[in-house]
């Protein structure tokens, strides 16, 4: 809660207003029974028409003030919760986005996306309605009753006993249903996943001619999500009947007992109705205090998986400052014996890795799925912070620089390529704004894109739909290599970036790499030999550990695991040829 | 492949329609909610009227009739019983009318979905069709659910209360006719202006929301570009824009309670008022007459809100009408021949196909391939090489022209350079092994996996098959072995792993022709070994189309087909294509250039 309560704090003012001006509707509200009950005894009996006509305007008078502050008070709410909203979500946007890899790792993108969007929101709605019904509510309720008994006590009794029937049957419909409507949306989510499967394997489905069974799994969910909906149905809708019948029952008392009373002497014809008014004013209430307190136990779980997320700490390798510069000519990469193991995972990753990269030199990594080569990558840019040994990054420990500065001399190009919606040119200057046209070619060149580019009626700027949609898989690749080339790293880094390209493709980049960034590092990772076996040095990781360093030939020679891979990978033929 | 796009909008007279054809299934239930509905609204309207009389026979101290009292409070006793109880019935038999209704609307959906061609499938986003599904049919529940109960409760209780109203005084009726119709004015102008609002809100929150799964779901990529404080700039702005619209459409909608409230009270004086000063009212008429008015005004306060929740489930219902009468896929002949096998030998003839009439792809192809015989389709990303796979299996049928096969019929009879076409879609998809780099799997066991197109196989066969397969190893070493159960999409198993079982299951079905896309760079060296050899066990004297990456497997086919841009450019065996110096001749030797 503290985390949130700078945010309410500009609000300080609506908090007190909005309130405020609502009690007073209700205050006013509270008397109006009580003027009815003045024209039935006083006017009507008497016939006198000014005094009618006078309790009237003063009804008029005090229903129109009452509009009025109410007013007052929806505004108040509108601009405070609204203001609260877009304040906690840019602060919490930022706060995601500057969370570590290692802290998105263990929430995921879905949860952390959910609670900008959905959970502000709910935040929000729980601020409105704070300012607009709880002091209403309650009031009206309490005040109800207190002017019942204030009236004639032992009738404000039968009120009295109303009330918690009333909440009685309320709390219990409201137990039972609540868990039912969350198996309604899983049986929803159930019929979900069920359509996409059918629909994601829709060739397997009809190659196999299995679309009955299908037909009969769909059937199946349907049914299941009828039955739970009709369960829910039967609790649910005794909600009115039920609450109506305690209402009306206890007008039946009121009107009972009222006339006892009356009879006695202790109370006025035109009270009795002030009576019905204020115990059918009062129960109608009720009801919204129970919608309040099912919204409010959902703001409160919104409020913690918030909360959650602000109290992150701010992890160290996302840290700004840098230290003093390297003046020494220095490899352009070296790792000196480091480990790592992710937060929470349990076995190291990584285990004892050395070597040193020459500037200007390629690096290849090889190894099986799962050796630890991406994570290695993520090192080198600080993505991760090693849990032993040191990496350095042109001389200097990568601790000692700034994220932006370390990250602006990178150039990672992942497996999973991530496009976002806008230009071909917006997605290429991503890492440099300020890039100019011929620069965007060049590098497109390089990546093998620009003839697919160019292609495009709008080239440059052709659009780009989310997630890169409408281009195949390939070209996403070659367009996130360009995107890396244009920022004109220091080091690049190729992430198995080339597995959606065919043979040839891949062979021309890796030569337009060679011939035209000279004297830019790279690194390359593959489980293939023949995308590393050019490189100065190759890497081989098997479980996280150096299984060997060296060229190819010398893996050859002395790694054994090196020669399993290359023979199996190869037909004799293209080995030799090397 | 065609592009992926949103279903053109259609008009919906024919929704209305339809609606009413699925009211017709739950006639019954309709019926007695109508009668239920006639006599709640009813008892409703009697109410207030007993309980004025009631009231008035309390005039003051010694002028009490308990008797009359008592008459009239028993009366309203069992009155608000049978009320509450026809009330239940009413909310309870709409509610169940609807969602049964929308049970069938979705049953047949489905019903027609596993009907369509594949052009539906490529063509569509699957988000657009689950939501229609999901999100467009709750929304046809909701809609009928108040439209059913206010249908039927509104008219009586307008036409009672009036009939009541009228009874009582008629100046006061008209007094209040004319305060429910500023009521009624007021309602729909705060709702027009927050409508108009909502809908901004709406499409900035869908903005908003977009932003977010985009950046958050690419955060590696924002860190690594240090994109963080550009994101964040135009996160605020949008983000500043939906408060704008937000504070406008909260502030307009929340005030339709509080004016209603004080049009509310403007009858309740006027009753009041014109009732006691004009029409010399007794205090009982007084009471039931602003209960009436208040129980006539309702339907008109709510009219707004309801119209807007069934124009909602009209729209809904062209949405998911739009699945529904989409054209399904021509059914199988009468005369269809149902194969039960194939013996390999299939014959291209002159075919034409274009998935766009103005995209020409396949063009006059003509193929011979004899049993056995093992095809390779080469070429460049995205040339076209999945379209041969759709043609084969009659995803899509071609254009002009044909495709023969020879087999022997159910009946035992062979048949020689049958049309495709001609085959039932299913005994021909049966004896067509499938294998393709999308590996389909769906929640159920390891052992269901496999025997997909057989569940009536033995533990033994599936065994075997996933032996042969080269998966038994990692299956058996799974924690509940075969009967492990795997979430949607495999998610636990390695890329690897989900292409042996697809292998096995095509294995156990036992195929005579074999389609193979054999692109596996994403699986490890080892278990893609095994996976090669898995390929080479299936193919083995089977004739096999193969999507082929691997060098070995195109120099060894018996047959190669080079695809370009969607076309087809060169077809022969590696030698000859080899000495053509043409298309393959360069792609080949590119592969040697990149070796230096």
């Amino acid at each position: 809660m503290r985390y949130l309560a700078k945010y309410l704090k500009p609000y300080r003012l609506q908090f007190i207003i909005g309130p405020a001006f609502k009690l007073l509707e209700a205050v006013l509200e509270l008397f109006m029974p009580i003027m009815m009950a003045l024209i039935i005894d006083k006017g009507i009996p008497a016939g006198d028409t000014g005094y009618i006509l006078a309790v009237g305007g003063l009804m008029l008078l005090t229903a129109s003030v009452g509009l009025g502050s109410a007013v007052i008070c929806q505004y108040s709410a509108s601009v405070a919760s609204q203001g609260f909203g877009t304040a906690v979500r840019n602060a919490l946007f930022k706060k995601v986005l500057s969370l570590s890899y290692a802290q998105v790792d263990k929430y995921g993108v879905q949860t952390l996306s959910n609670r900008i969007t959905n959970d502000v929101t709910q935040l929000q709605t729980a601020v409105a309605m704070t300012i607009r019904l709880v002091i209403r509510a309650p009031f009206i309720c309490i005040g109800s009753v207190v002017a019942t008994l204030l009236i004639d006590w032992k009738l404000g009794l039968v009120v009295v006993c109303a009330l918690p029937l009333f909440a009685a049957a309320l709390f219990l419909v409201m137990r039972k249903s609540s868990p039912m409507y969350t198996k309604v949306q899983e049986g929803l989510d159930d019929m979900s996943d069920t359509l996409r499967e059918n629909l994601s394997g829709v060739r397997v489905i009809r190659a196999f001619a299995r679309e009955d069974a299908e037909k009969e799994r769909f059937a199946g969910r349907n049914r299941e999500l009828l039955d739970r909906t009709l369960a829910v149905g039967r609790v649910s809708t005794l909600l009115n009947p039920v609450t109506n019948l305690i209402m009306n029952f206890s007008i039946i008392a009121i009107i009972w007992f009222g006339g006892i009373r009356v009879d006695a002497g202790d109370l006025s014809q035109g009270q009795i109705l002030a009576f019905i008014s204020y115990v059918t004013q009062m129960l109608s209430v009720l009801i919204v205090v129970a919608n309040l307190v099912v919204l409010f136990t959902r703001a409160f779980a919104s409020l913690r998986r918030v909360s959650e997320i602000f109290a992150l700490e701010d992890d160290p390798s996302e840290k700004e400052a840098g230290g003093p510069a390297n003046r020494i000519p220095a490899p352009a990469v070296e790792f000196k014996d480091v480990s790592f193991a992710y937060p929470g995972g349990g076995e190291e990753a990584l285990s004892h890795i050395s070597f040193t990269l020459p500037a200007g030199e390629t690096l290849g990594i090889i190894g099986a799925t799962g050796a630890g080569k991406s994570t290695l990558a993520a090192l080198i840019g600080r993505f991760y912070t090693p849990t032993a040994g040191q990496v350095l990054v042109e001389g200097r420990p990568v601790e000692d620089y700034g994220a932006a500065d370390l990250r602006g001399r990178i150039g990672l190009v992942p497996q999973r390529v991530e496009l976002f919606a806008g230009t071909v040119a917006d997605n290429l200057r991503l890492g440099a704004p300020d890039a100019p046209e011929n620069l965007l070619e060049s590098a497109a060149k390089t990546a093998q894109a620009y003839a697919f580019i160019d292609r495009l009626p709008e080239d440059f700027n052709a659009p780009v739909r989310k997630g890169g949609a409408n281009f195949s898989g390939g070209q996403r690749q070659r367009l996130a290599i360009a995107r890396a080339l244009v920022k004109q790293p220091a080091v690049l880094i190729l992430d198995d970036a080339a597995s959606a390209l065919d043979y040839a493709t891949d062979a021309a980049l890796r030569q337009a790499l060679r011939r035209d960034c000279k004297g830019m590092t790279t690194v390359i990772i593959s489980q293939r030999v023949w995308a590393v076996q050019n490189c100065h040095q190759i890497l081989v990781l098997e479980d996280g550990a150096v299984a060997g360093l060296g060229s190819h030939a010398q893996l050859m020679e002395s790694c054994p695991a090196y020669r399993e891979i290359a023979l199996s990978q190869s037909d004799g033929k293209e080995v030799s040829h090397a | 492949m065609p592009k992926k796009e949103k279903l053109p909008p259609r008009k919906g007279a024919s929704a209305l329609r339809t609606l009413l054809r699925y009211a017709g299934g739950q006639k019954k239930g309709l019926a007695v909610a109508a009668v239920c509905a006639v006599l709640a609204s009813g008892m409703e309207i009697v109410g207030p009227f007993l309980t004025g009389r009631a009231i008035d026979h309390i005039v003051g101290p010694g002028q009490v009739d308990y008797g009359a009292i008592l008459g009239y409070l028993v009366a309203l006793g069992v009155l608000y019983v049978f009320f509450s109880v026809f009330q239940y019935l009413v909310s309870y038999l709409s509610y169940a009318c609807a969602h049964r209704m929308v049970r069938a609307i979705r049953a047949d959906a489905d019903d027609r979905l596993m009907k369509l061609p594949l052009s539906y499938y490529d063509r569509s986003a699957s988000g657009d069709v689950i939501s229609r599904f999901v999100n467009d049919a709750t929304a046809i529940a909701d809609g009928l659910v108040d439209g059913i109960t206010q249908l039927l409760t509104g008219a009586v209780t307008i036409l009672g209360t009036l009939g009541f109203m009228l009874y009582i005084s008629p100046v006061v009726t008209l007094v209040v006719l004319l305060v429910t119709s500023i009521t009624f004015f007021v309602a729909r102008t705060v709702t027009r202006l927050s409508n108009k609002h909502f809908k901004a809100q709406q499409a900035l929150t869908g903005e908003l929301g977009g932003l977010v799964e985009e950046m958050v779901g690419g955060v590696r990529t924002v860190k690594a570009y240090s994109y963080e404080d550009r994101a964040a700039d135009r996160f605020a702005e949008i983000n500043g824009r939906l408060y704008t619209a937000g504070q406008k459409a909260q502030f307009a909608s929340s005030l339709t309670n509080p004016t209603t409230r004080f049009v509310n009270y403007l009858a309740y004086i006027a009753v009041g008022v014109v009732g006691g000063a004009v029409s010399g009212l007794s205090a009982g008429s007084i009471s039931s007459f602003i209960i009436y008015s208040n129980q006539f005004a309702r339907p008109f306060n709510q009219l707004t809100a309801i119209v807007t929740q069934i124009m909602a489930a009209w729209a809904a219902t062209i949405r998911v009408l739009e699945l529904m009468e989409t054209p399904p896929e021509s059914p199988d002949g009468p005369e269809a021949l149902e194969a039960a096998s194939l013996t390999g030998r299939v014959r291209f003839a002159g075919v034409d196909f274009a998935y766009l009439p103005q995209r020409p792809l396949i063009g006059d192809f003509s193929l011979q391939v004899e049993p056995g015989m093992r095809v390779a389709i080469v070429g460049p990303t995205g040339a076209g090489k999945t379209t041969l796979v759709n043609l084969i299996m009659r995803f899509y049928d071609v254009d002009a022209g044909a495709i023969l096969v020879d087999g022997v019929d159910a009946a035992g009879a062979p048949f020689r350079e049958r049309d495709i076409r001609e085959i039932t879609r299913s005994s021909l998809r049966r004896r067509i092994g499938m294998v393709l780099q999308d590996t389909w799997l769906f929640g159920g066991t390891v052992r269901e996996n496999i025997a997909y197109a057989r569940p009536d196989a033995t533990k033994e066969e599936v065994v075997a098959a996933a032996k042969a397969a080269h998966a038994h190893s990692f299956i058996k070493r799974l924690p509940q072995g075969y009967d492990t159960v795997l979430d949607t999409a495999g998610g636990s198993l390695s890329a690897g792993q989900r292409q042996l079982l697809t292998i096995a299951r095509a294995m156990l079905s036992d195929p005579d022709i074999l389609v193979l896309d054999e692109a596996t760079s994403s699986i490890d060296t080892l278990t893609e070994q095994r996976v090669t050899r898995a390929f080479a066990k299936l193919a083995r004297g089977r004739t096999s189309f193969v999507i082929a990456h691997r060098l070995s497997t195109i120099r060894d086919a018996d047959l190669i087909i080079v695809m370009n841009e969607g076309h087809v450019v060169e077809q022969g065996n590696h030698r000859e294509l080899l000495e053509k110096d043409g298309f393959y001749a360069r792609l080949y030797q590119s592969q040697f250039a990149a070796a230096e």
